[in-house]
């Protein structure tokens, strides 16, 4: 179900009247079919990994903390997990695709062999665990604990790395052993790769790390820590959520503020315009040059690897400021994921801006465990290097995702090389609380120009070097990267020009969005159009529905990260 | 709506609640609602009048004008188009029309080797780069815009029947895109945008194999002028779309109220596209076009009774499968079978330049210059395989 489509606003508004009427227990109980649904309508089957994940981790929470896991805590786990892997595995889903009519709704309830397998070893995988559960009596000891996070980032990692890398990793083996002349069996699964899959997994990670670390206790009701997991706004694109900030507002009663809602109800207006009006505007000229296999010319590549850029941040920054909306209309407040990214002045302002919630958690649960920037200079650039090149992969199993990665660490490395380790990651209460600030850490101005002069000059400069990063990210071959570079670096042939004109709402888009996105940084401030004056603010929101209304006729392209 | 104090701090309680009171909150919200509808009010009127389409249709608006006119009506672009006397028409009205352009005579300059070809302006830039590639050729071209196999089939037929002077080689082109509009019976309903008057037959197989062609009550620009001031004529050339247009719909059809707004219409633009892509889908299907089990039977029906019409009037059939961006090889894998089963000699260009390499396209959906060139090229090769007996060519073209 895409945010930008007549199927979710239908969905949303039902969600929504229920939500009003419902009294806080049903809300959450509500919220987690919601969820379950807005999931499955992708695919059915991918359930079962949700589940899993809940299951396990819930599981390892509660062991990880000085207590036991009660009976009913157990059964419930336990039947959920089972229930569901014959509710999502055993019918034939598939079937009901071509509707729901006599023919098609037999050969639903045909039950499918694999998910006969997957419930058999689910059912004894549920046995075994009851068993080895019950036997525990003490509270847990440090080693032990050690165990316990160790399966549950063991558990979440093989999934993700199943489903998102299994062929990735063959395919590198496989050219690897042909480079050296061996020709190996062809290991290739037809694996389909679950929507959103590395969010939920790092969402569902984040909280029994925290809870191994003490930094939050475990939680003691499984539908609360299952409406964590599959809470549907942040689902499939993020922000990734924490458990200590999205927890807490769930399993308590939630009041809905007028102002809130107004808020939300902006951030979705502001969300879909970015996404409608702009990215899919934007996005067939971008393909038309990067879906060719042949030459085009250089102002092709450097047009459409700017409007690459600008397509990806309204294409994801539109999908969390939807999330961040419709996720407000119930009352729950989550990550701010984009700040002004593209008014960065270096690399590391960059990623204090840019998609926050997964570089503070790349900062916390990575670069800081890897020792992060107290074990000297070359460690701290291993460091660095490391997470970014694994901050890259998490993005996709293909090696442009990597060399982007690679080509972040090394500005991040040639930066603190240049500012002498002055600037940092953000910290995870900065993320959690939005409070980065908008001009970034400690940045020394220029002793040749003055301030007005440099920071725009280092914005455009920055803006330069990440535009390249985006043509590694969004090419398709290492053929395509080395053709591009080299015809960027006046090497190599220039064919013709192949690049379509953006969309008119494109167009005008970009021009509003950034004059809003330039008040906001000359105001120190987000969304600083709601301190205007009611009239400009009406004029405003009827400017952005307007395009958006010019947008609705470009062709709906699904978002950039799902895929991630 | 209101100063929170800024997204970087949304996780706070918001303040503005308590600093402003929620009856005040309530007004303030309403008076920017006002103030949102009263700017878009504003805002269609302002663009409906600086867009606004110029009086004579035959001159061109700019792409603006056009832009912010896509979502009219159907029959409201047509009332545009269409003048009360042909000289006022605009130029697409002019275009496509079975009885005005295959009935004309064309002779070919002495001593070139002619032929015709049919389709479409990708079958249209084929013949000029054959023409330029080799100057002792001359081509003759009917066609419509994105005209499906049927427009060209009816189009050779009439010639045919009507004994004109065919050329020794007939040139079909078949566009992959256009194969859809073989459930059709013109160009209004498939292109919502820029609708194409001009009509055509819709052919079916009957039981016995025969195919019979349904020819719409409007063939002429003239025949929609009469009937679109008349008002029992337009209805029945409706209900004649409803019941043979696969792709009408009454919605985006019927001229209303809406035309008048440039919002309504840019909305109605957005639910066009929409329906016409969902109808495009559902025929295509999961892959070819197996969401229409008629179209392939019915297209290699087509090509099999030309040629054999071809080759009864002494000239030789060629039929070039024009696979276009986004249609991968699907038009080549219904009708490749038939074609060679009927020993038919074609071209499928996804041999020649990748359908999916965007390299290959200019913007406008046509192949680059150099695509072209290397597809008639290859249409010359079939030329140069057998050669074309006839009393009129110079040497290189004479039998060997």
């Amino acid at each position: 179900m895409l945010f930008n489509s007549l199927a979710f606003f239908c969905f949303l508004a039902c969600v929504y009247v229920f939500y009003r009427i419902f009294p806080f227990r049903l809300q959450n109980w509500m919220l987690l079919i919601a969820g379950y649904v807005f999931y499955g309508f992708w695919d059915v089957r991918f359930l079962f990994l949700i589940a899993f994940s809940t299951t396990v981790d819930f599981s390892i929470g509660m062991l990880m903390a000085d207590r036991i896991m009660t009976a009913r805590q157990r059964w419930t786990a336990s039947l959920f997990l089972v229930g569901a892997a014959l509710f999502s595995l055993c019918p034939n889903w598939l079937a009901l695709r071509g509707g729901f009519n006599g023919s098609h709704s037999a050969a639903f309830f045909t039950l499918q062999a694999l998910g006969l397998r997957v419930l058999a070893g689910t059912t004894v995988f549920v046995l075994i665990a009851n068993l080895m559960i019950r036997a525990i009596k003490r509270p847990p000891t440090e080693r032990r604990r050690r165990f316990y996070i160790c399966c549950s980032v063991f558990v979440n990692l093989v999934f993700l790395g199943f489903f998102k890398y299994f062929n990735f990793f063959v395919d590198s083996a496989e050219y690897a052993l042909h480079a050296i002349g061996i020709n190996p069996i062809n290991f290739r699964l037809s694996v389909v790769l679950p929507v959103g899959i590395s969010f939920y997994t790092f969402q569902s990670l984040s909280y029994t790390i925290d809870v191994y670390r003490r930094r939050i206790g475990p939680t003691a009701r499984f539908w609360d820590f299952a409406l964590f997991v599959a809470y549907f706004p942040p689902m499939v694109a993020g922000p990734i959520e924490r458990a200590r900030h999205l927890l807490p507002q769930l399993t308590r009663p939630r009041r809905i503020r007028l102002i809130q809602s107004m808020d939300g109800i902006v951030l979705i207006l502001l969300g879909l315009f970015k996404k409608v009006a702009v990215a899919d505007g934007i996005a067939p000229a971008v393909a038309s040059v990067f879906t060719s296999t042949g030459t085009v010319s250089r102002s092709d590549i450097a047009s459409a690897t700017v409007l690459f850029a600008i397509q990806i941040f309204c294409d994801f920054s539109g999908y969390s400021d939807i999330a961040r909306g419709v996720s407000k209309l119930f009352g729950v407040e989550l990550i701010l994921n984009f700040d002004l990214p593209y008014f960065s002045r270096n690399p590391s302002e960059f990623w204090r801006r840019w998609h926050i919630s997964l570089s503070s958690w790349l900062r916390d649960y990575l670069y800081i465990p890897l020792g992060g920037s107290q074990r000297g200079s070359l460690r701290t650039y291993c460091n660095l290097l490391l997470t970014m090149l694994l901050g890259g992969l998490w993005h996709g199993a293909a090696w442009n995702y990597v060399l982007w990665g690679g080509y972040q660490g090394a500005l991040l490395c040639g930066h603190r090389l240049m500012t002498h380790g002055r600037e940092t990651l953000p910290t995870s209460s900065e993320a959690i609380r939005g409070t980065s600030t908008l001009h970034g850490g400690a940045v020394r101005s220029s002793r040749f120009l003055p301030a007005w002069l440099s920071t725009p000059l280092r914005i455009a400069v920055f803006f330069f070097f990440c535009c390249y990063g985006w043509l590694l990210f969004r090419a398709h071959s290492f053929e395509q990267i080395k053709a591009f570079t080299a015809q960027l670096l006046g090497f190599g042939t220039s064919g013709p020009s192949v690049i379509t004109k953006p969309a008119t709402s494109a167009l005008v888009g970009i021009a509003v969005l950034s004059l809003i996105q330039f008040v906001d940084y000359r105001n120190d401030c987000l969304e600083s159009f709601k301190r205007w004056r009611l009239p400009f603010q009406g004029a405003l929101y009827a400017t952005l529905i307007f395009i958006l209304i010019m947008g609705t006729s470009n062709a709906p392209v699904q978002f950039i990260y799902f895929q991630f | 709506m209101l100063p929170s104090s800024s997204s970087t701090s949304s996780s706070e309680p918001a303040s503005p609640d308590r600093q402003y009171g929620h009856a005040r909150l309530r007004r303030r919200v309403l008076v920017v609602l006002l103030w949102t509808i009263a700017g878009l009010v504003v805002i269609d009127v302002a663009v409906g009048l600086a867009f606004r389409l110029p009086a004579d249709a035959r001159s061109e608006g700019s792409s603006l004008q056009n832009y912010f006119n896509y979502g009219r009506s159907i029959e409201g672009k047509l009332r545009y188009l269409v003048g009360r006397t042909p000289e006022e028409d605009a130029p697409i009205v002019k275009s496509g029309w079975l009885l005005q352009d295959c009935y004309v005579e064309r002779s070919f300059p002495a001593g070139k080797l002619g032929f015709d070809i049919y389709g479409m302006s990708f079958s249209a830039l084929i013949a000029d780069q054959m023409t330029r590639l080799d100057p002792d050729l001359a081509s003759r071209q009917f066609g419509g815009p994105a005209a499906p196999p049927n427009h060209s089939y009816a189009c050779f037929l009439r010639r045919f029947e009507a004994k004109r002077d065919l050329a020794p080689v007939q040139i079909v082109g078949v566009l992959a895109s256009s194969v859809r509009r073989m459930e059709t019976i013109g160009g209004l309903t498939t292109s919502f945008e820029s609708p194409m008057p001009f009509s055509y037959p819709r052919y079916s197989l009957s039981r016995d194999g025969h195919l019979s062609g349904h020819m719409p009550s409007i063939e002429s620009a003239n025949d929609l002028r009469v009937a679109l001031s008349d008002s029992d004529k337009w209805r029945a050339f409706e209900q004649d779309l409803a019941s043979n247009d696969y792709f009408y719909s009454r919605s985006v059809f019927q001229a209303n109220v809406f035309d008048h707004s440039v919002i309504a219409r840019m909305i109605r633009r957005a639910w066009g596209q929409r329906l016409l892509n969902e109808r495009t889908d559902a025929l295509r299907g999961a892959g070819g076009f197996s969401g229409a089990p008629d179209i392939p039977p019915v297209l290699g029906a087509i090509l099999v009774d030309f040629a054999k019409k071809a080759r009864a009037g002494g000239t030789r059939p060629i039929v070039i499968l024009i696979e276009d961006r986004g249609y991968g090889e699907s038009l080549s894998s219904i009708a490749v079978p038939t074609l060679k089963a009927n020993d038919i000699e074609f071209v499928a260009t996804s041999t020649i330049v990748s359908p999916d390499d965007s390299g290959n396209f200019v913007a406008d959906g046509h192949f680059t210059p150099a695509a072209f060139e290397k597809i008639a090229r290859a249409v010359l090769k079939l030329f140069g395989k057998d050669m074309i007996c006839n009393p009129s060519t110079p040497s290189r073209w004479s039998p060997t």
